[in-house]
């Protein structure tokens, strides 16, 4: 996923997105990697988010492989700074990376 | 219950009373026990539900904080980037220096202040000398670190409340706030002067370079447009007596002009 979010209705547009990842998720030999590359997300987006990533971390407790992938440009060192606020408190791997690098 | 196991007591008339009465007292002691012990059973049930209550309101209420701050970090790098941009759009990117755009909004805010206030400024026009002799002999980056020191010695001739942009490829236009003509022109010639003092050093050859300026007084009821063209005059006048110099338009009496190229030692 790439690029900013702020939709008028953001449940109908992660709705949908949840769904998805919880039924793939739900298939037993699915593994799931997220590449994330998000300039802008206001706050219902990231509430979302979290909710995204909260359902990986429930997927990993229960052994399935997820790994996500923040991108951040080094132009912008506040993204890296949010990738580690959304990380937090998760075991599952989380990676917080350079495109330029 | 001594009183009842009593076998004197057998034939007592209130024995049988008694003994009755006993029972229902242990009855309702028993009652009372399962009363109680339902109370208990009632009262744990309950504590646990505010316990998964209390729970899952923690875990909502660290959800919020997390959003909240996340949100805020979004919106302060919104902000730095508001910042930037405007910066980016206000300013010249080589020297750092207000661009015309920003230039010609202050210079339209003067004028309003001249009119509402009565208050004046004094408009100075520069332009680089031959510049593109030095472009073509020397390179445009050598050209382009002229410009940089070159604009380091109009600032430091300025007033603090001065404001200097780059109005054009190697023309500068300076806007002297609540300056009257005697006094703009003390800061004209300190930028004249600090001009021919400067030496920017490229390679192993020290470089050198002159400029022309026009310096006139805003007017009353003109806008800045007018007061441009006037300074563009003393400009022009500038480079057609030679280069290198000053000239003077006073608005009071704009068809003659002073032309200043001689500086008196440590003018200030």
């Amino acid at each position: 996923m790439s690029g900013e979010s702020y939709p008028e209705n953001s449940f109908e547009l992660y709705d949908q997105l949840i769904q998805w990842i919880e039924a793939y998720l739900s298939s037993a030999e699915h593994s799931l990697r997220l590449e994330l590359h998000l300039n802008y997300l206001n706050t219902s987006s990231i509430r979302f988010m979290i909710d995204i990533f909260d359902s990986l971390q429930t997927a990993f407790e229960n052994g399935k492989e997820v790994l996500v992938q923040w991108m951040f440009d080094d132009r912008n060192p506040r993204s890296a700074e949010l990738g580690s606020e959304f990380k937090e408190d998760y075991t599952f791997p989380f990676l917080i990376l350079s495109i330029n690098a | 219950m001594a009183i009842l196991a009593d076998h004197r007591y057998d034939n007592d008339p209130i024995r049988h009373l008694l003994s009755r009465l006993w029972h229902r007292i242990e009855e309702q002691v028993d009652r009372l026990e399962r009363v109680a012990d339902i109370s208990d059973l009632y009262q744990s049930h309950v504590l646990e539900n505010n316990r998964s209550l209390a729970n899952r309101y923690e875990k909502q209420l660290r959800q919020i904080k997390r959003v909240v701050r996340i949100s805020d970090l979004y919106q302060s790098s919104l902000k730095e980037l508001n910042l930037s941009l405007f910066e980016a759009s206000t300013h010249d990117s080589l020297t750092g220096v207000s661009n015309r755009r920003f230039m010609a909004e202050r210079c339209l805010e003067e004028d309003q202040r001249a009119s509402r206030h009565g208050s004046t400024y004094s408009m100075i026009i520069l332009d680089v000398d031959h510049f593109k002799l030095i472009n073509d002999e020397y390179g445009h980056a050598t050209g382009d670190l002229m410009l940089v020191d070159l604009v380091k010695a109009l600032s430091s001739s300025l007033r603090h409340y001065d404001i200097i942009a780059r109005w054009g490829g190697e023309e500068f236009m300076a806007l002297l706030i609540d300056a009257d003509l005697s006094t703009a022109e003390i800061v004209a010639k300190r930028m004249l002067s600090n001009i021919r003092d400067m030496r920017v050093s490229i390679d192993d050859m020290e470089l050198n370079l002159t400029a022309s300026l026009g310096l006139t007084e805003h007017k009353s009821d003109e806008n800045y447009d007018t007061t441009f063209r006037r300074a563009d005059k003393a400009l022009l006048m500038a480079k057609n007596g030679g280069r290198d110099r000053l000239v003077v338009i006073d608005p009071a009496d704009p068809l003659s002009h002073r032309e200043i190229s001689a500086l008196a030692a440590g003018t200030d």
